[in-house]
């Protein structure tokens, strides 16, 4: 009988970690880091239940799968209707040059490929500096095995006419880990805004973990659009760190439809005074999907200004998590922080668990935060059904407005029908 | 001087009022904790051998939980050397003979801790009609009213009375809400509780006065593991009070104590406590670690279950007064008010976990941090699958005094019921400063204007309190609040 | 006459931002002083600055009150010394209770004046006479501070907090705004009844009518910070008749 040794599954992440690198080669700028980042994996391995931040996500079977790395194939890309962007394509995480809309950008914007991207320096100093791998197991991951990428780089006093839409288009037959990975730098009162969004080609499962770090310098402005429609076979891991200089302005707006599992995290570290940190979110989910939004605002400078505010749809046997947590660091006096989380459960299998937590050191704050989770609204359903509405589409006309408080906040008006269109779909 | 400014005046200077020991013999065991003290701990109790038994089993369990330091419990926000379980005394009690048949028995330096503690046990007091069991180090050394309750059937004695006299109600209930499994510091106080207070209220009985018990830490390098029972049965009430505190010493005091309720059907329980243990001093130095487990359980339908607290003592508090809402149409209240101050840490709320239809559960907890303490709130909502028209209301309020403390809060809300309506608040603010400026436009002082508008912030919790215990529990606010502003 | 108030060319800002140019203005006991004017022109900013609100700057000027620097002194100071200001938007204190609230005040004012503190039973009857004294709804007092009261009820507790602490300089800052007639009327009844020969009394308001029954000895007009007309109670009517446009039409230059 021969014995079978007990490999952690970590160690299989590992040995594919060599099998890439010599595929790849082990020089370049973010060898080093790549290096760095393996090396805390292999010793923190993936969050299990115990972990504080996962108390309520099981990530075990989507990570105990076999996955290959795929090379990208031909594709074709849908994009979304009525989005007038510049387009930047990844196809299973390479940039492809051949699908993406750059031609007009204004000059001192920048989208390309990380690999090969112009400015070394830039590529150095903000690759990896926001995204901490030390404590994120699937951002050392992400960065271990960090090969290509986006960068966009919007210079000083540089306002973008339209938004940068990024698209990653996923094609493969067999079950695939995509790594994305994006920089986006907006120096001294320059302003951008990006729509992200995935696309899967074919039926098989998919694991993408993707890292996204933001530097909004001095005055500078960034709206990030996040928009997600998963597959029961899709399971998403995102990363989204931002890193906010004096009297910028940071919003995002995450959209989630369903997936197997989807874990985004967002982190906000307000590093200087006068910042302004909006983050909004509506998750919607039916059948088994189970989606986890774990968001952290770090306020580390006085006068600040963040607020959170998101809201769920659970339907069937859907999961949804809630996981806020502010920080407002000693001394960082005069920040208002507000958390908001609204949740609706559909049927009496769906579940909710939010926690929206405070950590609080300074005293001149005004900091608060609010959860209700709860069915519709019974009065409201009375009396639009006594103006002779049917009750379905009562029930329909409410949860819509629900999700339309936060549709309407993002800037971009072409994304509102799309999302519109998305929550119909899962109503239906 | 008005007498509560005079008491003010007097407990500014002292600090910690309570901050003296007394000189009194007593039987302490050697420090350390294994089989053989277990065993001898059972021995001086004249335990059954199902209470031996049952101590040994919490202590086989206790001790793989302790074999890993790493294990340790750690997930609440607060920060503590890691403690030497063999460096503690698991048994004190005062004087030679354990048990006390009446209070002429007492050793008068006792008596006069009890009334350097303002308990009502002298016969003036006792016209104030108060219930009392008195437990210091480990032992419980008098209970009053005794006979009046008797003829009630309401049984209101020490744990080891109960377990000598009412052993099958004893073993029914006890470790049925809180199991010897359920924490760390549960499975200790299983092995090694020493004493402790029973109550047991008849079916239909209202409890005609408040029963009240005063713990006290006495001993150096002594821990306190007592146990509370409380059994409600269906359509019976009381109210029960709960004091506590200790001597100043350098070093670190554990407390560990488990308090179980059981409300049967339409029953009521109030549960009151107002904590007070040694807090170390400025530096951090000394303390004692209050690690206490406190569940009821709704069992019947329509029973309430209210727990109302004023934290303002202990270097570590870690507390979370609870309740299981079996039973339909139950209710579970906590009310909170937890003050810090100096370098203590408190991390506390409570558990709600509804099981019960119609069951409703409202949290009310006010945090005041100063100086360079922490101050959290740990709450858990659970609404189960079967819990129909759950309802719940959490309010989280925390206020800072000064720029150098922490106030946190950290609700958890798991909702698997979509009947279920769960709405959870927390703001933190200071004292606004517009009130301040209100105050002082009256001609009131800067510390005065603070100590009103603190004293407002917790007015809703305060009100929840016994009459008796509420003005108890003002003085010990103006206290602690005078000696923080300012 | 006794000179209770003297303030020469007062200047403040907020923010660096000046709102007071250069007041002067002087209040003798007994006497009733109305300041009138468009809104920002600087009135409420003027009674915040006299009650010692720390959020102004003061730029320059200075004020006398019974021959004493009344900007050197602190907020809850001014108030023990017998300035009292009726707030334009009372403040909610949440748990405070009304009684412990004027036990406080009270005995506060009395202890820096010499005086025995009031005891409850004496407390309560001096809060009766007075609650009476300005129709003030007797369960206010049972209540938390200001807490969930109307509008109007803020008002009347003000007053009935004026009456309580029997001030020297007692300063309305529009206390008329948000009553209605009726209000208005036992409102300023109250402040009537309140009138000693040795009180002094600076009334802001937006609008005449509350002049028709708190008929004051002078009236004073404020635009862009300054006192740019005074005169007797004919000039409230005046800018009754044509507004306050008027007046900013007819200023010297």
């Amino acid at each position: 009988m021969p014995i079978v040794m007990d490999h952690r599954v970590e160690d299989r992440f590992l040995a594919a970690y060599e099998r890439y690198q010599s595929m790849n080669g082990t020089s370049g700028p973010l060898s080093d880091l790549s290096q760095k980042a393996i090396e805390r994996f292999a010793e923190v391995g993936f969050p299990t239940r115990k972990n504080e931040s996962w108390k309520y996500t099981n990530i075990t079977p989507v990570i105990n799968r076999t996955y290959q790395i795929a090379d990208p194939e031909t594709t074709t890309v849908d994009g979304i209707e009525g989005l007038d962007a510049y387009r930047a394509v990844f196809v299973n995480g390479l940039f492809a040059p051949e699908h993406s809309i750059l031609d007009g950008l204004p000059s001192g914007a920048v989208v390309e490929s990380l690999h090969g991207a112009s400015e070394d320096d830039l590529i150095q100093t903000h690759v990896g500096t926001y995204a901490d791998y030390h404590q994120e197991p699937f951002t050392a991951l992400n960065t271990a095995f960090l090969k290509d990428g986006v960068v966009i780089r919007v210079s000083s006093g540089v306002k973008l006419d339209r938004p940068v839409h990024i698209i990653h288009v996923i094609t493969a037959d067999q079950p695939i880990l995509v790594q994305p990975r994006t920089l986006i730098h907006a120096g001294e009162g320059a302003s951008i805004q990006v729509v992200y969004s995935t696309e899967l080609k074919g039926s098989t499962s998919a694991l993408i973990n993707a890292v996204t770090e933001i530097h909004v310098s001095k005055e500078a402005q960034v709206e990030f659009s996040d928009l997600q429609i998963g597959t029961p076979t899709t399971s998403r891991v995102t990363n989204l760190s931002v890193y906010q200089q004096n009297q910028s302005k940071f919003q995002s707006d995450v959209f989630t439809f369903g997936g197997e599992i989807t874990r985004n995290n967002l982190s906000i570290h307000a590093d200087a005074e006068h910042c302004e940190s909006l983050l909004h979110g509506l998750f919607m989910a039916r059948e088994k999907s189970h989606i986890d939004n774990s968001t952290f605002v770090d306020h580390a400078k006085p006068n600040c200004m963040s607020s959170e505010y998101y809201k769920g749809i659970l339907d069937e046997d859907a999961v949804g998590v809630f996981h806020g947590q502010v920080l407002v660091r000693e001394d960082a006096q005069l920040i208002n922080a507000y958390q908001t989380n609204r949740s609706i459960l559909l049927t009496d299998t769906a579940r909710m668990f939010s926690k929206p937590a405070l950590e609080i050191y300074a005293d001149d704050v005004k900091c608060s935060h609010g959860a209700t989770t709860g069915q519709l609204d019974k009065e409201g359903l009375f009396y639009l059904r006594s103006r002779g509405i049917h009750e379905k589409d009562a029930r329909r006309l409410m949860l819509t407005s629900f999700a339309g408080d936060i549709i309407e906040k993002s800037p971009i008006q072409a994304l509102h029908e799309v999302i519109y269109g998305h929550v119909d779909r899962m109503l239906s | 001087m008005n007498t509560d400014t005079q008491y003010l005046h007097q407990v500014a200077e002292s600090d910690y009022e309570h901050g003296w020991s007394t000189e009194i013999d007593s039987d302490t065991i050697p420090k350390g904790l294994s089989e053989e003290v277990i065993r001898l701990i059972s021995a001086k109790k004249h335990d059954p051998d199902w209470m031996l038994e049952s101590r040994l089993r919490a202590f086989r369990h206790w001790e793989k939980l302790a074999s890993d330091t790493d294990k340790y419990p750690r997930w609440a926000h607060i920060q503590y050397p890691n403690i030497d379980f063999q460096d503690i005394s698991y048994y004190s009690a005062p004087g030679n003979k354990p048990r006390y048949d009446s209070l002429d028995e007492v050793d008068p330096e006792l008596i006069k801790t009890f009334e350097a503690l303002g308990i009502p046990l002298e016969e003036q007091k006792v016209l104030a009609g108060v219930a009392v069991d008195a437990v210091i180090d480990s032992v419980s050394v008098a209970t009053t009213f005794k006979e009046e309750l008797a003829k009630h059937g309401i049984i209101f004695c020490s744990f080891t009375e109960a377990i000598e006299n009412h052993g099958d109600l004893v073993r029914k209930y006890m470790g049925s809400v809180v199991p010897y499994t359920d924490n760390f510091y549960a499975a200790l106080n299983a092995a090694v509780f020493s004493d402790g207070s029973f109550c047991y209220i008849p079916a239909g009985v209202r409890c005609p006065m408040e029963l009240s018990t005063y713990f006290r830490i006495n001993e150096a390098g002594t821990g306190q593991f007592e146990r509370t029972l409380i059994v409600a049965e269906e359509g019976s009430y009381v109210s029960y009070l709960e004091g506590c505190t200790a001597p100043r010493r350098d070093e670190n005091q554990l407390h560990a104590a488990v308090v179980e309720i059981i409300a049967h059907k339409d029953a009521e329980v109030k549960y009151s406590t107002i904590q007070n243990w040694y807090p170390g001093n400025a530096e951090g130095k000394g303390g004692v670690y209050n690690f206490v487990t406190k569940r009821g359980i709704c069992e019947g339908a329509g029973s309430k279950i209210s727990w109302t607290q004023l934290e303002t003592g202990s270097a570590i508090t870690w507390k979370y007064p609870s309740v299981i809402l079996k039973g339909d149409h139950s209710v579970g209240e906590f009310y909170s008010v937890a003050f810090t101050k100096g370098r203590q840490q408190a991390d506390t709320g409570t558990k709600m976990l509804h099981l019960g239809r119609n069951t409703s559960s409202t949290i009310i907890s006010k945090g005041i941090s100063a100086d360079r303490s922490n101050n959290s709130y740990r709450g858990l909502v659970r609404i189960n699958k079967g819990a129909e028209n759950a309802r719940n209301f959490t309010q989280c309020d925390s206020m800072l005094l000064g720029d150098r403390c922490g106030a946190h809060t950290f609700p958890y809300l798991e909702i698997q019921n979509p009947t279920a309506q769960v709405e959870h608040e927390a703001t933190t603010s200071k004292v606004g400063e517009d009130q301040m400026f209100y105050c002082q436009q009256r001609g009131i002082s800067e510390q005065d204007a603070i100590k009103l508008l603190v004293s407002g912030f917790c007015q809703e919790i305060l009100t929840q309190l016994p009459m008796e215990f509420a003005v108890e529990a003002r003085k010990l606010l103006a206290i602690e609040l005078e000696g923080s502003v300012g | 006459m006794k000179s209770i108030l003297n303030i020469q060319g007062l200047k403040a800002s907020v923010e660096g931002m000046p709102i007071l140019n250069g007041v002067n203005l002087s209040i003798n006991a007994g006497e009733v002083h109305a300041i009138m004017g468009p809104n920002g022109s600087g009135k409420s900013t003027l009674a915040s600055v006299l009650a010692g609100n720390e959020d102004y700057e003061i730029d320059g000027g200075t004020v006398d009150y019974l021959g004493t620097d009344l900007l050197d002194m602190d907020v809850d100071e001014r108030a023990r010394e017998g300035v009292f200001l009726a707030f334009q938007y009372p403040v909610e204190l949440p748990g405070v209770s009304t009684m412990n609230f004027l036990k406080q005040a009270v005995n506060s004012v009395r202890e820096h004046q010499g005086l025995e503190p009031l005891k409850a039973a004496a407390l309560l009857r001096l809060a009766r006479e007075k609650a009476a004294l300005i129709e003030l709804d007797a369960r206010l007092k049972q209540r938390s501070v200001n807490q969930g009261f109307s509008g109007g009820e803020k008002k009347r507790n003000e007053i009935f907090q004026l009456a309580m602490l029997e001030p020297t300089l007692a300063i309305l800052d529009e206390t008329d705004s948000g009553l209605d007639i009726d209000a208005l009327r036992s409102v300023s009844n109250g402040v009537n009844q309140l009138r000693t020969p040795d009180r002094g009394f600076l009334v802001i308001t937006h609008y005449q009518r509350l002049l028709d029954y708190l008929v004051p000895d002078f009236v004073h007009v404020m635009v862009n910070g300054k006192l740019v007309r005074s005169g007797g109670r004919e000039l409230a009517l005046e800018l009754e008749e044509h507004g306050y446009d008027w007046i900013q039409d007819h200023l010297p230059e």
